[in-house]
């Protein structure tokens, strides 16, 4: 018999409910999004590009970044999840096992699992293996923490923004995007040739 | 929110009790901040996790820290380090790795923590009270001070715990406060036969069931007996904080903040129930062996989280009436306050006959303890079968204390059938 660490948990998979933010969800805002009558509400005129799209997400820890998304739907616990020598994912029953965080904006709903977790992050941002800034759907209070030591310990810190869970929804693997330190996330989709 | 501060805790920010206080603080209002805290609150003891890993940023950040002039300024316990520091050489970690660690610990006790380097706090020195404010972490640890003292705690992992004791302050949030200790699911056991809750295979086994059940909810358990042990109720919270973030449970009858189901509950009615049946508990023992009945053991492992005296003297009843000797490397790890009672009850040759080692002050998770050669583990603790198939990369069978014995003397694993 085989373990399946995680599976089994009523929160080990999907998206959480995001904390701080008005409910985005379909039905749960009293004031869902309407077209205006005017016409200002319809959706630009289409180009050859996607105009860049912007994400207001609160700053958990605060600071600019950019770069390519790494994105999963599944938490990742960073202790027995991420090599900090490498920057690989190493949970083998991740569905994103064999990536690359090192210099990616690493979008996942949450972390998981064990507190030791800040001490993974710290160590690969002394290392140069973390990701240039993380996105998550809730509030990461132990990965928050591991970058805040840096910052104080090395003056080198990872961003980190939490999102609503409709705008986390919306960026996708292979997005450019950049953080800005007040939370604004700007998405442009890779440019299809 | 903004984050109000004291006027002592603008002293330790500005630098007024010392550049050591000063960068905890700063830590911890950043985090306070990340957390969208208020305001800090005062803790009165604190247990330290970060001591227990070793990475060069985790020593350099505590060796910053001490050469800094942090001191604790509350009574501060440590948890299990990556060394045996009495024996490291006779169980062959290299000596960059110990040299390293010995740093480490050096620098910990020399911002005054107390040197228990042990998971099991609460079964030593330094016991919090009920209703006493603290800042622990390891994970079993806090589920144990939380649950069954009564004590107040969030987890504080690495290294916001350190941060905790050289200021003294937390955030005020989460289970510091009444209202988010009150019960959420209503776990009730059924058809149990009394003597099956006293076997000590059920206490990590419904642990590891209660953990993924629970998820992010605090449990409140109908069924568990009275006159549980400590022993117990410690393999029962390593488990459920190892299969899932049990950080807090309630057990009527049992822990201090449940005398009965409503006050478990604070009145309000519980989001969901849950029947747990003996078959169920049987399948969560099931789920922690990866190593099958009468397959060859390389070695056995117990006390995780470190064993008790009280382990002790049933480990020296056992192997009397073993009526043989152990086959394989049978690792006993312990604290040193546990190991000294074991050696003042007299039990400790008697173990040594066995073949018993006795390893102090680490983890077999964080020191380099088992060969290479080792590919299969026999283990009674629930957290020790849950992580050592990912960490030390070998099978695990879960039973009983006294299948682990009879296991040790046959070579391979044994288990009485049933829990």
């Amino acid at each position: 018999m085989t373990k399946q660490r995680g599976e089994g948990s009523p929160n080990a998979e999907g998206f959480p409910n995001t904390e701080g933010f008005p409910n985005t969800e379909r039905g749960g805002s009293p004031h869902p999004p309407r077209r205006k009558r005017d016409g200002s509400g319809e959706p630009p005129p289409k180009t050859q590009a996607k105009p860049p799209r912007r994400l207001t997400g609160r700053p958990v820890v605060p600071g600019a970044a950019d770069g390519t998304a790494l994105v999963t739907a599944e938490p990742l616990s960073f202790w027995g999840g991420l090599n900090t020598a490498t920057g690989e994912i190493v949970d083998r029953r991740h569905e994103r096992s064999g990536q690359i965080v090192t210099g990616r904006i690493f979008v996942l709903p949450r972390g998981r699992g064990s507190s030791t977790a800040s001490a993974c992050l710290l160590e690969s941002i002394r290392a140069g293996t973390a990701p240039a800034a993380i996105i998550t759907a809730r509030t990461e209070p132990v990965l928050a923490l591991g970058s805040i030591i840096a910052d104080e310990l090395y003056a080198r810190s990872v961003p980190m923004v939490v999102l609503p869970d409709e705008a986390f929804r919306s960026i996708h693997d292979g997005d450019r995007v950049t953080i800005d330190p007040d939370g604004t996330v700007t998405v442009n989709a890779p440019d299809e040739a | 929110m903004p984050l109000r501060l004291t006027d002592t805790d603008r002293e330790m920010l500005d630098g007024r009790r010392g550049d050591g206080a000063r960068l905890a603080m700063r830590i911890m209002v950043r985090w306070a901040e990340a957390c969208d805290a208020d305001c800090l609150i005062d803790v009165t003891q604190a247990h330290i996790d970060g001591c227990g890993l070793l990475s060069e940023a985790g020593l350099e950040f505590a060796e910053t820290l001490a050469r800094r002039g942090a001191r604790v300024c509350i009574p501060t316990t440590l948890n299990m380090g990556p060394l045996d520091l009495q024996n490291w050489r006779d169980f062959g970690v290299p000596e960059t790795f110990a040299a390293m660690a010995l740093r480490q610990a050096e620098a910990y006790t020399r911002m005054g923590c107390v040197p228990t380097w042990t998971c099991a706090p609460y079964q030593g020195y330094l016991t919090p009270r009920f209703g006493r404010q603290i800042a622990w972490g390891e994970s079993n640890a806090v589920a144990y001070a939380n649950s069954v003292l009564g004590a107040r705690t969030e987890m504080y992992g690495d290294y916001i715990d350190i941060c905790a004791a050289v200021t003294g302050r937390v955030p005020r949030q989460g289970l510091h406060l009444t209202e988010n200790r009150k019960g959420q699911i209503l776990v009730r056991l059924i058809e149990f036969d009394p003597g099956a809750l006293r076997g000590d295979v059920f206490w990590p086994a419904f642990g590891h069931l209660l953990g993924p059940l629970a998820g992010d909810r605090i449990p409140v358990i109908e069924g568990l007996p009275a006159d549980a042990t400590d022993d117990q109720l410690k393999g029962l919270c390593a488990a459920a904080a190892s299969s899932g973030a049990v950080a807090l449970f309630h057990a009527v009858g049992l822990t201090p903040e449940a005398p009965t189901v409503a006050e478990a509950f604070q009145g309000a009615a519980p989001a969901e129930t849950f029947q747990i049946r003996p078959a169920d508990v049987d399948a969560a023992a099931r789920d922690l062996s990866t190593a099958e009945d009468g397959s060859p053991i390389d070695a056995v492992l117990v006390g995780c989280p470190h064993f008790s005296f009280a382990e002790f003297r049933r480990l020296a009843d056992l192997v009397r009436a073993a009526g043989g000797v152990s086959r394989v490397p049978f690792i006993v790890i312990t604290s040193t306050q546990s190991h000294a009672l074991a050696l003042r009850g007299g039990f400790l040759d008697t173990l040594a006959d066995f073949g018993v080692r006795i390893t102090l002050d680490t983890c077999m998770f964080h020191t380099p303890l088992l060969s290479p050669q080792v590919k299969a583990v026999m283990t009674n603790s629930g957290k020790c079968a849950y992580y050592a198939p990912g960490e030390l990369d070998v099978t695990v069978a879960f039973g009983s204390l006294a299948d682990c014995v009879r296991s040790a003397v046959e070579g391979r694993v044994w288990r009485r059938a049933g829990p």
